[in-house]
C-alpha cells in the first residue's frame, strides 16, 4: 500500500521543470542588461549589441529608481550585468553602497567635461553617458482650451487653472521626479522647497511611475503641462504631437545618464565588452537613431541632435554630490512620502 | 543586537531589543505547540488548529528577528538556512499531527484510507506553508521596521491605523481619503454595481432567444479572459481626456474636456465591466434552475408579475447574487492592473504595496501595514460569505438545465434592462475595438494613422542565412507565459482535484474545517504572496530559478482554488454507491481513483485545465513584484510598456495573447475534448460559462 503513494511528491517535482529547462540554456553566453532609457533606445541598443556581438542577451527596461532597489534587493546574488542609463543620482547611491564596479576604461579621455567629473564623484563606479535637461513641457492647444499662459517659473505650475492638469514623475520610483525634487529642494531650499510641492500636489494630475509616460501622457492630451526630461518632449514633437517646452526661470536641472557594471554579476567578461561598445561614438550615435534626443557623452559622436541645446547660463549649478548621496534622497523621500503625498494634502 | 542567535544568557542582557524578544517568544510558543502535540495525540480539530496557529507563529517571530538581524551586516544566508531548516521541520511535525488527526477523525463507514489521510494533510500543510508564511512576512516587515526598542515597534503598529490609510477626506470634504477606505468603498461599490449589472442583465437575457443568449455569453465571457487592465486602457481611450468620446462629447455639447475619469470613476468602470459577468452568469444559472411549479403557482393564484418577481424570483436570486459580490469584492480590492494603469492619483492599499515594496529602502515606512491591511480585509469578507453560506445552506441544485420558465418583468423594469444591455454590449464593443485599432495606431493614439509598428517592435521576426529570428522584444515574455501557463494549468488541475478527492474522505466535519481553512488561505491577495516571496527571499538574491519557481508557485496557488470548488462539485455526481462497491470489491483508494473517479471526472478536468491556462496568462498581481530582467511574462511585460505611455505595444500585445488564447485553447478543446470531436466556439464559450457557475455556485453548497 505504501508504495502507491510515492506518486504523489511526483507532480510537486513537476512544478520545477520549466525552471530546469530555462536553466539549460545558461551554457552559451549571456548577457542581462537593465536598461533605464526610452525603450526604443534599448531596443536599438539591443538588436544593435546582438549584431556586432555573439551572445545571448536580455534586456529589461526599468525606472532607474526600480533599478537601484532591485539591485539593493538583489545585492547578494546580482541578475544583471550592466546598468544602462538612467538619472545619475541613482547611479551614484549605487556606487556610494558598493552595488557597482569600479572600472577605468580607455576611452575615458574621448568623453566630455561633465560625463569625467561624473565617473569621478562615484569614485569610477560609475561614467556618464549622455545628458538631459528638466523641462516644463505643455500641449498649447490644451493651455488655450484651459485659458493658462505656458508655465515659464516652477511658481508658475502652482496656478489655479493647472488644476489636475500637471504631469509629474513619482520621486520614488522616477528619476525625472526625483531630480525635480532635489532641484527645488536645491533652489528653495529645503522647507520652502515641500511647502511648495504641498501647494503643487492639488496641481498634479498623476505621479507617473516613469517621468517618460508623463510625457508620454501630456502628449496624447491627457494633461496639459509635465515635468520632464527635454529629450522625451522632443522625442514626442518628432512623432508629430503638439508639443511645446520652456525652461525654468530658476536654472534647469539637468541629469547626467549613467553607465555602471553591476558588482557580483553572472558574466563579467561580457558585462566589460558591452561597457567598452557602449562608450564607443558608434554605440552613441544609435541614440539619435533611436529618436532620443539626449546629449551624448563621447565627444568624437557627431552631433545628430536636431536642436540647440540650452545654454549654460540657463542650467541650474545642480550639486550631484549632494543629491548623490542615499542620505539626502532617504531623508526628502520620506518628507515627501509623509508631507506631500498623503490625503490630507488633495 | 548582532546576532540572531543570542543565547538565553544575553537574552536577559538590559537590551532587550525586538529580535531577542522574537526568538525567546518563538522558541516559548514552538515548546507549546510541541507539547500540544506530543502529550496525546491530538484528536480535536482545535488543538491542531492551535498547535498550527503556534508554529506559524514562532516561525514568523524567527523569521522577524532574522530580517531585524541581519539588517545590519546584509549577509543572513546562514541564519536564514537554519530558519528554514526549523521551519521544514515543525511543519513536518504538523503535517505527522495532522495526518494521524485525520485518520482518528474519519468515519469508520466511509473507506477510509491511511494514504489519504496522508495525502490531505500533505496537501493541507504545503498550503498554509505557500500561504500563510508569504503573509507572515507582511507582518515581519512591520517588525523589522525598527531594529531596537519596543516603543518603536508599537508605533509603527499603530502606523496600521495611520491617516495614510484611514483618512475620510473624501467623505466630509477635505483632502482625498485614505487608501484603506479607497479600497474598501472601491470594493462595495464595484460589487454593488457589478451585481446589480449582473442580475439586470441576467433577467433580461432569460426572457430573450437562445441566439440572444449566446452572443450575450460570448461578449461576457471576454472580459474574463482578457487581462483587465487592458479593459481599462480601452475605456481610457473612451473617455479620457483625449479620448474619442470626450472630444466628441466637447464638439457636440460643448462639454469641458477634463480628466474625470482618471481616478475612482474610470477604476471603478474598468472593474463593474470586468467583474459584472460573473453575477451574470451566477444569477442566470439560478433563472435557468428555478422551480416552474413555484412560478406557475404563483401566477395561477393572481400574482402580477411583479409579485411573482418580488415573492418568487427574487428570495431565489439572494444567495448567488451575495457570494458574487463577495467575490468581486475580493477580487477588486486585490487588483492591481487597473489602479495602476487608470488610477491617476488614486490610492488604494495594492498601489500602495505595490510602490512600497519595489522601491528602496526610503520608503520602508509604509511597507509591511498595506499587506496586513489587505490581508484582514480579505479574511472579514471571506468570513462573511463562510457566516452567509452556513446560514443558507440550500439544498443540491443539478447543473441539468430543467425546463426553464419565463419570468416576465414589469414594464419599467424591462426598458431599464433592454437600456442596461444594449449599453454594456455598446460598451464592451467600443472598448475591444478601441484596444484593436490601437494596436494598429502609431503610439496608441486611436486617430493616428494605421501602421503596424506596434507589431513589428514587440513581435518583429527576420530571417537571415535562413533561419528564423525573433528580434522582437516581446517574444521572449510571450513564449515564457505560455510555458509557464501550459505547465500550472494541469499540474493544477490535477493538484487542486486529487486534494478534493482525498480530503473527501476525512469525514464531514473535518472536511468542513479543512474547506474553510481552505477558503481563508486562498483569499489571501496575490499581491500580497507575491510580496511576501520577495521579502521573504530577496535578502538573498533571488536566482533566476528560484525567480521562476516562485512566479509558478504563485499562478499555481491563484488556479487551486478554481480547481478544487470545481473538482468538489465534479466529485459530488459521482454515486456514492459505486465508490462503496469498489471497497467493497475491496480495491485500494488508488484503484479506485484511478479507474472510477479519473474517467468521471475528465471532462470537469478539462475545462478546470482551459481555465486555468487562460488565468495563468492573464495574471498579474503577484507576478509583477516577482518578474525581472530575465523573469518577464506577457502582463508583466503589458504593464511596463503602459507605464511608459507605450499604449500601442501593450494593445498589440493584447491582440496577439488574445490570438494564442484562442489558438492553444482551440487546439486543446479539439485534441483533448471527452466529446471526442472538436467543439464549436459556443461549446467552448458554454463550458468557460459552466466552469465559473460551478466554480462559484459550489461555495453556496458546502
Amino acid at each position: 500500500m505504501k508504495g502507491k503513494i510515492s506518486i504523489w511528491p511526483c507532480f510537486l517535482l513537476l512544478a520545477l521543470l520549466p525552471g530546469v529547462a530555462f536553466n539549460a540554456t545558461a551554457q552559451a553566453r549571456r548577457l542581462n542588461v537593465v536598461c533605464s532609457v526610452q525603450i526604443e533606445w534599448c531596443e536599438k541598443i539591443r538588436s544593435a549589441y546582438r549584431k556586432t556581438a555573439d551572445v545571448q542577451m536580455t534586456m529589461i527596461r526599468r525606472s532607474s529608481i526600480d533599478t537601484l532597489a532591485m539591485l539593493l534587493s538583489e545585492r547578494n546574488n546580482p541578475r544583471t550585468d550592466v546598468w544602462f542609463g538612467g538619472t545619475g543620482d541613482p547611479h551614484l547611491q549605487a556606487a556610494e553602497q558598493g552595488l557597482t564596479l569600479a572600472y577605468h576604461s580607455p576611452q575615458f579621455h574621448d568623453l566630455q567635461a561633465w560625463a569625467q567629473e561624473q565617473a569621478q564623484r562615484g569614485e569610477f563606479r560609475t561614467v556618464g553617458l549622455y545628458s538631459g535637461v528638466l523641462v516644463f513641457a505643455y500641449r498649447p492647444d490644451q493651455l488655450r482650451r484651459i485659458g493658462a499662459k505656458p508655465p515659464q517659473c516652477w511658481r508658475d505650475l502652482t496656478a489655479p487653472w493647472f488644476e489636475g492638469q500637471v504631469m509629474m514623475g513619482n520621486p520614488t520610483s522616477s528619476g525625472a521626479g526625483s531630480l525635480a525634487l532635489s532641484a527645488l529642494t536645491q533652489i528653495f531650499g529645503e522647507d520652502e522647497a515641500f511647502a511648495f510641492m504641498k501647494k503643487l500636489h492639488r496641481n498634479v494630475a498623476q505621479y507617473t511611475h516613469g517621468g517618460r509616460g508623463g510625457m508620454e501622457n501630456m502628449a496624447r492630451g491627457e494633461a496639459s503641462v509635465a515635468i520632464g526630461f527635454l529629450h522625451d518632449a522632443l522625442a514626442a514633437r518628432e512623432r508629430g504631437a503638439d508639443v511645446a517646452f520652456s525652461l525654468p526661470c530658476e536654472g534647469a536641472p539637468a541629469e547626467i545618464g549613467s553607465l555602471s557594471l553591476i558588482a557580483g554579476g553572472a558574466n563579467p567578461r561580457e558585462a566589460l565588452l558591452f561597457y567598452e561598445w557602449a562608450l564607443s561614438p558608434e554605440a552613441q550615435a544609435l541614440a539619435a537613431e533611436a529618436r532620443a534626443f539626449q546629449l551624448p557623452s563621447n565627444r568624437r559622436v557627431r552631433n545628430a541632435v536636431q536642436f540647440a541645446l540650452p545654454d549654460q547660463e540657463k542650467l541650474l549649478a545642480y550639486d550631484y554630490r549632494k543629491f548623490g548621496t542615499s542620505e539626502t534622497r532617504k531623508r526628502l523621500l520620506t518628507r515627501w512620502i509623509n508631507e506631500v503625498n498623503i490625503p490630507a494634502n488633495e | 543586537m548582532n546576532s540572531a542567535f543570542a543565547l538565553p544568557g544575553m537574552v536577559i542582557l538590559p537590551h532587550w531589543g525586538s529580535g531577542e524578544l522574537a526568538i525567546a517568544l518563538s522558541l516559548v510558543l514552538w515548546l507549546l505547540a510541541g507539547q500540544l502535540i506530543r502529550a496525546s495525540w491530538p484528536r480535536t480539530l482545535w488543538r491542531v488548529l492551535v498547535s498550527v496557529c503556534c508554529f506559524l507563529g514562532a516561525a514568523s517571530l524567527l523569521f522577524n528577528a532574522l530580517a531585524v538581524a541581519s539588517r545590519v551586516p546584509p549577509d543572513g544566508a546562514a541564519e536564514y538556512g537554519v530558519a528554514a531548516i526549523l521551519l521544514l521541520l515543525s511543519l513536518g511535525a504538523l503535517w505527522r499531527a495532522l495526518s494521524e488527526t485525520a485518520r482518528n477523525a474519519a468515519p469508520r463507514s466511509s473507506p477510509a484510507k491511511p494514504e489519504l489521510a496522508w495525502t490531505a494533510s500533505l496537501w493541507l500543510v504545503c498550503l498554509i506553508a505557500l500561504i500563510a508564511i508569504p503573509t507572515l512576512c507582511a507582518w515581519g516587515m512591520l517588525w523589522s521596521q525598527v531594529a531596537d526598542d519596543l516603543s518603536g515597534f508599537l508605533r509603527h503598529l499603530g502606523s496600521l491605523a495611520g491617516l495614510r490609510y484611514w483618512s475620510l477626506g473624501c467623505l466630509i470634504g477635505r483632502g482625498a481619503c485614505g487608501s484603506a477606505v479607497n479600497s474598501l468603498l472601491m470594493g462595495m461599490l464595484v460589487a454593488l454595481l457589478a451585481g446589480g449589472l449582473g442580475l439586470a442583465l441576467a433577467l433580461q437575457v432569460h426572457r430573450g432567444s437562445a441566439a440572444m443568449r449566446q452572443w450575450v455569453a460570448v461578449l461576457a465571457c471576454l472580459p474574463m479572459i482578457t487581462p483587465p487592465f487592458l479593459i481599462g486602457l480601452g475605456l481610457a481611450q473612451l473617455f479620457s481626456q483625449a479620448g474619442i468620446a470626450t472630444i466628441a462629447l466637447e464638439s457636440c455639447f460643448g462639454i469641458m474636456r477634463s480628466r474625470w475619469f482618471f481616478g475612482a470613476p474610470g477604476v471603478m468602470m474598468a472593474q463593474i465591466i470586468v467583474f459584472f459577468p460573473l453575477a451574470y452568469f451566477l444569477v442566470l444559472h439560478t433563472l435557468d434552475t428555478l422551480n416552474p411549479a413555484q412560478v406557475e403557482a404563483a401566477k395561477f393564484l393572481g400574482a402580477s408579475d411583479r409579485e411573482v418577481l418580488r415573492s418568487v424570483v427574487f428570495p431565489a436570486l439572494r444567495d448567488p447574487l451575495a457570494v458574487a459580490m463577495l467575490v468581486i469584492f475580493v477580487e477588486t480590492l486585490s487588483d492591481v492592473g487597473n489602479p495602476l494603469v487608470i488610477g491617476g492619483k488614486l490610492r488604494v492599499l495594492s498601489t500602495e504595496l505595490f510602490y512600497s515594496s519595489r522601491a528602496d529602502l526610503a520608503v520602508s515606512e509604509m511597507s509591511g501595514a498595506p499587506a496586513l491591511l489587505l490581508v484582514a480585509m480579505a479574511c472579514l469578507m471571506t468570513m462573511l460569505k463562510e457566516r452567509f453560506v452556513r446560514r443558507n445552506r440550500r439544498e443540491e441544485v443539478e447543473l441539468v438545465t430543467r425546463q426553464s420558465v419565463r419570468c416576465e418583468l414589469p414594464g419599467v423594469l424591462r426598458w431599464v434592462c433592454t437600456v442596461l444591455l444594449g449599453g454594456v454590449i455598446f460598451l464592451l464593443f467600443m472598448v475591444y475595438a478601441m484596444i484593436g485599432m490601437g494596436a494598429f495606431a502609431e503610439g496608441g493614439i486611436v486617430s493616428g494613422a494605421f501602421t503596424l509598428e506596434n507589431f513589428s517592435r514587440g513581435f518583429g521576426v527576420s530571417v537571415s542565412g535562413g533561419e528564423l529570428h525573433l528580434i522582437g522584444s516581446a517574444w521572449d515574455s510571450l513564449i515564457a507565459s505560455l510555458l509557464c501557463a501550459l505547465l500550472v494549468a494541469p499540474v493544477g488541475g490535477i493538484a487542486g482535484m486529487s486534494m478534493v478527492w482525498s480530503l473527501q474522505y476525512l469525514g464531514a466535519e473535518c472536511m468542513q474545517f479543512v474547506k474553510r481553512l481552505f477558503s481563508y488561505l486562498l483569499s489571501v491577495p496575490s499581491v500580497v504572496i507575491g510580496a511576501g516571496f520577495l521579502l521573504l527571499l530577496g535578502h538573498l538574491g533571488l536566482s533566476n530559478f528560484a525567480a521562476w519557481a516562485m512566479i509558478l508557485l504563485a499562478m499555481l496557488i491563484r488556479n487551486l482554488a478554481v480547481c478544487m470548488r470545481f473538482g468538489g462539485v465534479a466529485l459530488r455526481r459521482i454515486d456514492r454507491s459505486q465508490l462503496e462497491a469498489a471497497t467493497f470489491f475491496s480495491a485500494g483508494a488508488m484503484t479506485t481513483f484511478f479507474h472510477l473517479v479519473v474517467p468521471m471526472l475528465r471532462p470537469a478536468f478539462i475545462v478546470c485545465v482551459g481555465y486555468g491556462f487562460v488565468r495563468s496568462m492573464t495574471m498579474l498581481g503577484s507576478v509583477l513584484l516577482l518578474s525581472s530582467a530575465e523573469n518577464q511574462v506577457a502582463t508583466t511585460y503589458m504593464i511596463d510598456r503602459i507605464v511608459t505611455g507605450e499604449l500601442g505595444v501593450s494593445m498589440a500585445y493584447g491582440v496577439i495573447l488574445a490570438g494564442c488564447l484562442g489558438l492553444v485553447l482551440a487546439l486543446g478543446w479539439g485534441l483533448l475534448s471527452a466529446r471526442k470531436r472538436a467543439p464549436g466556439w459556443y461549446e467552448a464559450i458554454s463550458d468557460l460559462k459552466a466552469a465559473v457557475v460551478l466554480a462559484q455556485k459550489d461555495s453556496l453548497r458546502q
